[in-house]
């Protein structure tokens, strides 16, 4: 038989507005302060049953030295195990719980810390043109998250909204969608939900001390008609400053095993990973690569999306959850509805923010918390990340 | 900058204290509260022999409580502090031995400006165009500041009930009976007030002398009778309970001292605040003066300079829109079949203006002024040279085609824009060879009274006839929304299923006269039955009619409509459902008309409620699932400033929001089922919302 592989902890940092209560912490102490907590989410330390490490983080130009900044994550928890830092954008955690899976299953090693973590407040502007000197004229200094695009593609805001316009997806659904996820995020926030998934953090800003323990990001007085009205960005059709998310920090961190060893170590797997899975499409359907890596997740499990209790969708864009969800839908306009109504129903990164490489495993602990409230059940979990790729996961409470 | 400053004439020992604060009028908040405290107690100490109150302001002496302030963040207990505080400084002005004198040179004193003006100062005087009143209530607040309980010692019971509770603003000349203030020129303001005060030493403040003489002074017995009329009359309805506190207040205060009785006021003062239909007109006062006027957005390069218009059709609407457009200095040229009946019209809006010099609201030279700008003919070859014409006939497709292509063969370049309440422009626009000069623009009546222009974009008008038809409209003083084409628009449509529904609920078996009364129950300024008799029956009638042909599986014209219709119970001047309709005094005849309805349950009063106001709400959200609507902001605003929505709700969108979407769906479906009417089955647009997740915060 087989071995299962079972998340024993998951945690995470609120998640910070752009320059605000988490701009001047050093990220590697966000990515920290995410994973000790997650490696004592059942109530002891399990550090010291750590075989592996793996971060996953998509601007590396926000740390000092951008290099090898998982080990140096590592090191200040006092982790002296072999780490991997990887970049596949947004999906890098989901990417990185993927890897510590493959090991897992090669029985390399039988646990393994995962750790999202982005800080895009600290993103520097950059300059190629200094180190060679500057003999005459300006100098242009290039802001990478102003806007998020990649070299010979349109900016990200563009591209979803063209998949929203491609999959007629109107503008005012996008701008509810919007509005609806601040208003779910302050209805699970007043019922407690997030404290299960939140670390309170003790955060310095300029002379002040503070403990941050809630997203800073929601608004509970946004409204649609006046979201309605904010102009599209980067020129984009229906992209506005509404119903996209914002610039955040925020690191979330989740320690996995083998079921075998979580119960010799008297650990409660809090849910089972089912499956999970990769896919690509062409550079500009970030919106619509949620869906496929769904169904790719589904056929690999041999599952049907209605076994699914729940879904989470990324908001990195309003347009991800509507267009994956149509397409999931099949087009057809009932069921889309229908769907639509079991995914993200806490909120999503449009109220409490996406610090875009803590995001993957935000959402999935987001949605296996919801799974244990409920007394358990199947969900789905995807992601897009930049030039299109996805991630998704199947865990099983 | 001080917002109350402090000057000293040290000849005259006139203190001036000059009002001036941050904002575009001068507004009571805790700054201005501060600067004010400082001024009166420098004033005590320079053992001043008088102070002088001036604003330094064009417009605006004091327009009351700075509501931006007390929504953004203040607590009930922050509004109770800084209202006890304005209290406070009102008495402590007022009890000062100097005398206090006001000028007004053309501005307005509202709210707790008009309050400093009848607690704090012992006389006014003001320039014949100054404005003062209490427009509280139409903010969903009440005179807070001791005014519920010193204006009808100043004007007396019945009329303060009368501009409390109805929000009024007076020209100067209202009050001159009063005693409190003295009207004059600008030139003799100030020597006026020097005279007064050096005339006046040791006077005592009118709301302390035991002496003091009421005007029109009442029993104990005839007062409470009084208020308790106001009370059945204005507060029939719960969701205004601004004015049932206005009325409590008033009664309240009877037979207490000022101080006591405006500190009693602030316990009905501070819950408004946290009360949703008060916040609804909070808000809507907002929007209305602070995003409406800007919300439609047009290029002004696409503006078409209308310096001249002509309006075809010199009937009630047609002279109505004529003279809101000379009235701002528009040149307007009336047309009719004739020349003889054109001229009549003329005539006529001379006279009503001539009304309103007499009764002192304009002056002559703004009636010459405005006569200047009309003209009259009857020959179409004078549209020449004019750039856009308004078409205000009989609401009849074929007579408006005609009219259309006879005006665009004479000149094919105007805009022609058709003021119809329930025809498209595509029907309109059939047939013509320039449909890009044509659009919609739907004034209500009576036109210069009502603030609404629905501008409707025909399926191929040109952004410059849009633009130019928006920015008239602006000219003319309305605010615009803008809708696209389709049967009825947006207001049209959604003011017929009021109205509709009314009739309807008669046939359930709940009596005509209880419908009304169950509707301004609800809010509405007037009950659909009523509206019938006003509006007048074959207005009604035929637009019904029309509807029905355009959307026959959502509404039809009632049984009991038609029969009245054909007996000629179409009220305005006919018989209908009330002998008189101030009054509401019932005309049982009608009775004999209504066709019960068979095998359906009569709605319970609650049910018959929710049809009224939820009959609209959906027919606004369908326009919205249509395309007609394009925004809430527009939905919210057509509703309540052109078809008589009740503005404590805000509007179909607020309502909604307040009641959560998937509740609104869930009832409409039950009242839709239960009382077969598919005009209530749910607008699209919900399921659509439901499918977001949102329940709330539409607007």
């Amino acid at each position: 038989m087989t071995d299962k592989y079972v998340i024993v902890g998951a945690k995470r940092t609120p998640f910070g507005r752009y320059l605000g209560s988490l701009s001047e912490m050093e990220p590697l102490d966000l990515a920290a302060h995410a994973a000790k907590f997650s490696l004592t989410s059942q109530g002891r330390d399990i550090s010291s049953e750590i075989d592996h490490v793996f971060v996953g983080n998509c601007i590396p130009g926000s740390f000092e030295t951008g290099s090898v900044t998982g080990r140096q994550i590592s090191l200040k928890l006092g982790l002296n195990k072999f780490t991997i830092t990887l970049d596949t954008a947004c999906c890098s955690p989901l990417t990185a719980l993927r890897m510590a899976l493959w090991g897992l299953k090669l029985g390399e090693y039988s646990s393994a810390l995962v750790i999202g973590v982005e800080s895009m407040s600290t993103v520097p502007h950059m300059s190629r043109e200094l180190r060679n000197g500057v003999r005459i004229g300006e100098v242009k200094l290039r802001d990478q998250i102003f806007p998020i695009s990649y070299p010979g593609y349109n900016p990200v805001a563009i591209d979803a909204s063209d998949g929203a316009d491609k999959h007629d997806v109107p503008k005012r659904m996008l701008d509810a969608w919007a509005v609806a996820s601040h208003q779910k995020w302050f209805a699970a926030a007043e019922a407690g939900k997030f404290s299960e998934e939140i670390a309170p953090i003790s955060a310095r800003k300029g002379r002040e001390t503070f403990v941050l323990s809630a997203d800073e990001s929601p608004r509970s007085n946004s409204t649609l008609a006046a979201v309605e009205q904010l102009p599209p960005v980067f020129g984009a059709k229906t992209t506005t400053a509404g119903n996209a998310p914002g610039l955040n920090d925020g690191a979330s961190a989740t320690v996995v095993m083998t079921e075998k060893r979580a119960l010799e170590l008297g650990l409660e797997p809090m849910a089972v990973i089912e499956e999970m899975a990769g896919e690509i499409d062409l550079p500009h359907g970030i919106s619509w690569i949620p869906a496929l890596t769904i169904k790719k997740v589904l056929s690999r499990a041999g599952m049907d999306l209605e076994q699914m209790d729940l879904i989470e969708i990324n908001e990195a864009f309003a347009a991800m959850p509507l267009v994956s969800a149509k397409i999931l839908a099949n087009g057809d306009n009932d069921k889309w509805y229908e769907l639509l109504q079991k995914i993200n129903v806490n909120g999503g990164a449009i109220a409490m923010g996406h610090p875009v490489g803590a995001s993957g495993l935000r959402i999935t602990m987001t949605m296996m918390y919801e799974l244990r409230r409920r007394g358990g059940g199947l969900g789905v979990a995807a992601i897009c990340g930049g030039l299109t790729q996805g991630e998704a996961i199947i865990i099983r409470v | 900058m001080s917002e109350f400053t402090y000057s000293l004439d040290q000849l005259s020992s006139v203190a001036t204290l000059s009002i001036n604060t941050a904002g575009a009028v001068n507004t009571i908040g805790q700054r201005f509260l501060a600067d004010m405290e400082m001024a009166i107690d420098r004033a005590l100490l320079d053992r001043v022999k008088g102070v002088v109150i001036v604003s330094g302001k064009k417009k605006s002496f004091l327009d009351g409580a700075n509501l931006k302030e007390i929504v953004t963040g203040a607590t009930p207990a922050i509004i109770r502090h800084v209202t006890l505080r304005y209290q406070e400084a009102l008495a402590s002005l007022a009890k000062r031995p100097f005398p206090v004198v006001a000028l007004l040179d053309g501005q307005t004193a509202l709210g707790g400006g008009f309050e400093l003006l009848i607690w704090a100062c012992d006389h006014v005087f003001a320039t014949s165009s100054s404005r003062m009143g209490f427009p509280e209530v139409n903010v969903g607040l009440f005179p807070a500041g001791g005014g519920t309980q010193i204006l009808p010692k100043l004007i007396g019971l019945n009329a303060a009930v009368d501009l409390i509770a109805n929000g009024r603003v007076n020209p100067a000349e209202y009050y001159s009976g009063s005693g409190f203030l003295t009207i004059c020129t600008t030139d003799q303001l100030k020597s006026s007030a020097i005279e007064w005060i050096e005339s006046h030493q040791g006077i005592v403040n009118r709301n302390y002398d035991p002496d003091f003489q009421e005007s029109n002074p009442l029993s104990q017995e005839e007062k409470t009778k009084i208020l308790t009329a106001a009370k059945s009359r204005y507060g029939i309805s719960p969701y205004r309970p601004y004015v049932l506190a206005a009325l409590d207040s008033m009664e309240g205060g009877l037979s207490l001292p000022i101080d006591a009785a405006a500190k009693r006021d602030i316990d009905l003062f501070v819950p408004l605040f946290s009360n949703p239909n008060s916040r609804n007109k909070i808000d809507l006062f907002g929007l209305v003066t602070g995003l409406a006027p800007k919300l439609v957005r047009v290029d002004p390069f696409h503006v078409v300079k209308v310096d001249k218009i002509a309006v075809i059709g010199s009937g009630l609407m047609g002279s109505g829109i004529a003279q809101v457009a000379a009235e701002k200095g528009i040149n307007v040229t009336l047309v009719d079949v004739d020349a003889e009946t054109a001229q009549t019209a003329v005539e006529r809006i001379g006279q009503t203006l001539q009304n309103l010099v007499d009764r002192g609201k304009w002056l002559p030279r703004r009636r010459e002024a405005a006569l200047g700008n009309l003209g009259w003919t009857a020959d179409y070859n004078q549209l020449k040279d004019i750039p856009l014409v308004i078409e205000c006939v009989f609401e009849d497709l074929d007579l408006k085609q005609r009219i259309r292509a006879k005006v665009q063969e004479v000149n094919p370049n105007v805009i022609f824009a058709s003021n119809t309440s329930t025809i498209p422009m595509a029907e309109i626009s059939e047939g013509s060879t320039r449909p890009e000069m044509i659009v919609g623009m739907h004034f209500f009546s009576p036109a210069p009274l009502m603030p609404l222009l629905e501008v409707i974009r025909g399926p191929q008008s040109n952004p410059a006839v849009i633009a130019t038809a928006v920015a008239l409209g602006r000219a003319m003083g309305k605010t615009v929304i803008l809708v696209n084409d389709g049967p009825g628009f947006y207001t049209s449509r959604t003011f017929g299923s009021y109205v509709m529904n009314g009739f309807r609920l008669a046939e359930l078996g709940i009596p005509p006269w209880d419908v009304d009364l169950l509707a301004l129950r609800v809010g509405f300024p007037q009950g659909p039955l009523h509206v019938y008799g006003t509006a007048g029956g074959n207005v009604i009638y035929h637009a019904g009619s029309f509807m029905a042909t355009r959307f026959p599986d959502r509404m039809n014209v009632p049984r009991t409509l038609a029969n009245m219709f054909e007996a000629g119970y179409v009220g305005a001047g006919k018989p209908s459902f009330y002998e008189d309709y101030r009054k509401m005094v019932p005309d049982r005849s009608a009775e004999e008309f209504i066709t019960r309805a068979n095998g359906i349950p009569t709605p319970t009063h609650e049910e018959a409620q929710d049809i009224l106001i939820l009959g609209m709400v959906n027919e606004a959200f369908w326009c919205m699932s249509e395309g007609v609507l394009r925004d809430y902001y527009s939905m919210d605003i057509g509703a309540v400033l052109g078809i008589g929505f009740p503005d404590c709700w805000h509007g179909p969108a607020r309502y909604v929001s307040l009641k959560g979407v998937r509740e609104v769906k869930r009832r409409l479906n039950e009242l839709s089922d239960k009382f077969g009417m598919p005009g209530l089955a749910p607008a699209p647009e919900f399921d659509l919302l439901i499918a977001t997740g949102l329940d709330s915060n539409l607007i």
